[in-house]
């Protein structure tokens, strides 16, 4: 029996949701810390201490830190024992990585900076200006406090946050393409491209009208609808959902059960 | 037979052939003229990621009946297909530290080099308009690349982009110095050669030994001992000894944090 590794993550969606979701996929047991990201809880110094590049998720495990969520994935696949979430086959591993840095890379970061405009933003711009300022410049790593700056201050140009849109777009089309062929993103397996997409393009459907971006619907892109609901009915979606302190807000059972064309 | 195509030796390219070298796979190289690149992806339509490959248009490696794509994860495939000698460590943190290491190198390192290896080949001059039209009117390949394309063709000085890559790549002798002062050497890892001294030689070869400079840049006496034994390498002195090291568009820098 190995020991059992502490994810630090925050709610059970995004960066967050991915080792989440693998290590309930695997059947490992873990010890679950909530960093409250919208109290910027990952940069305060009792964090910095475990992970000093103030980032989530993180995991700590045989006293090693991990981080990069998609790398944790492959590690908790590697490293316990359970059900095997990545295929066996060379070329279809090949094709699982591919899907994860599309995602990692395109995908996510778009969405995210949408996300981040409409939503993380406007959640925290209320506080106090000389806290904000001060949380700011605790941020460790360059590149997440100019990402903290322009999300706080709405600083994101009309034509970056357009192409965001455009890419959003495109990418929920590609991947609808690759859905129409194969019942999972990697082939005819399950696999962590699945676990990681999930963690992204579940709320896609939902982001259409609250924040003017179409992509994945019933309409558009059915096939990707249909693996939706197949990710919604895996037992593991409910048990990493119940690490959420409300910030969800999506009913499981009438997207496991919804009627599709 | 396995093939390898490229629009050129670049350092995504060398990886490869390297790889391919250290495991003693046998494989034929397809050498495209880089003005071509996007027409050469034509037979590969049938699959969706060669035309949608966020690295570029090449290298390509077909085997198996399959176009595989993104340099770093064709090394993963080759260590996957051929495991002997493996390439990455038997534990899985060791294998976290190969993955963890090759985001930064292919998400930071590599659009930098790119970069500073474009404004070099393809700086200072005046492009004709048909080999630009071959890449602005490609429906092979995806907006972004035909954004990158055209910028190298017609902003390849860009001075803000410079700096920003030069900063990266001062990023990157700073980490492999990390790396290496933590795992005691010889290689990154430690005592066993692995993928990623492989993606760090190629990325750091073409300012230690090729075609870029690099003033202002600290480069320690520990990165440079390293640089010489991968260096050393039968695999790595095969594939340096017939290439001429090329630089084309590489991945974007990142958008947004």
């Amino acid at each position: 029996m190995t020991e059992k590794p502490v994810l630090y993550h925050w709610e059970p969606n995004a960066n967050s949701g991915k080792p989440m979701l693998a290590l309930e996929e695997k059947g490992v047991e873990y010890e679950s810390v909530y960093i409250d990201m919208l109290e910027f809880d990952q940069h305060k110094p009792e964090y910095l201490a475990i992970n000093p590049m103030g980032t989530i998720p993180a995991m700590v495990h045989e006293g090693h830190l991990l981080n990069e969520s998609t790398a944790i994935m492959e590690y908790v696949d590697a490293r316990f024992d359970g059900p095997r979430l990545r295929p066996e086959d060379p070329a279809a591993r090949w094709k699982m990585r591919w899907w994860m840095k599309y995602c990692d890379q395109y995908y996510a970061p778009c969405a995210s900076m949408v996300a981040w405009d409409m939503f993380t933003g406007p959640a925290v711009r209320n506080k106090d200006p000389e806290e904000l300022k001060a949380r700011i410049e605790a941020i460790p790593l360059k590149e997440r406090r100019i990402a903290w700056t322009k999300a706080i201050y709405g600083q994101f140009s009309d034509e970056e946050l357009a192409e965001s849109r455009r890419r959003v777009a495109a990418a929920s089309l590609l991947f609808e393409k690759n859905l129409e062929q194969h019942e999972w993103l990697a082939g005819d397996e399950f696999s962590l491209a699945d676990v990681n997409a999930f963690n992204l393009v579940y709320i896609l459907p939902h982001m259409a009208d609250t924040m003017k971006l179409p992509s994945v619907s019933a309409e558009r892109t059915p096939a990707t609808m249909g693996w939706l609901r197949r990710m919604y009915q895996r037992p593991s979606v409910r048990r990493t959902w119940e690490h959420s302190r409300g910030g969800m807000h999506i009913d499981i059972e009438a997207e496991a059960n919804r009627q599709l064309a | 037979m396995i093939s390898l195509h490229i629009n050129g030796w670049t350092p995504p390219a060398l990886a490869v052939a390297i790889a391919l070298r250290e495991k003693g796979v046998e494989f034929a190289v397809v050498e495209h003229d880089w003005q071509a690149s996007a027409e050469a992806l034509e037979p590969f339509a049938g699959q969706l990621e060669p035309l949608n490959s966020l690295e570029g248009e090449m290298p390509l490696l077909v085997a198996d009946g399959v176009a595989l794509c993104d340099s770093y994860f064709i090394l993963e495939y080759l260590d996957d297909r051929h495991p002997a000698p493996a390439l990455r460590p038997a534990d899985a943190y060791g294998q976290w530290q190969v993955q963890a290491l090759a985001r930064f190198f292919g998400e930071r390192a590599l659009p930098a080099i790119s970069s500073l290896g474009v404004a070099k080949r393809f700086g200072g001059q005046e492009w004709p308009a048909e080999t630009v039209a071959r890449f602005s009117g490609a429906k092979t390949i995806t907006s972004e690349r035909r954004d990158a394309w055209n910028a190298a063709f017609t902003d390849a000085d860009n001075e803000s982009i410079k700096a920003e890559s030069d900063r990266k790549v001062a990023l990157l002798f700073e980490r492999l110095d990390k790396t290496l002062a933590e795992s005691g050497g010889p290689w990154l890892l430690g005592e066993q050669f692995t993928l990623a001294d492989i993606e760090a030689f190629v990325l750091t070869d073409p300012f230690l030994s090729g075609p870029l400079g690099f003033d202002g840049i600290d480069v320690s006496a520990a990165v440079r001992t390293w640089h010489d034994q991968v260096g050393q390498r039968p695999a790595v002195k095969a594939t340096l000894a017939n290439s001429e090291p090329a630089f084309v568009p590489g991945p974007e820098h990142s958008r947004w944090g």
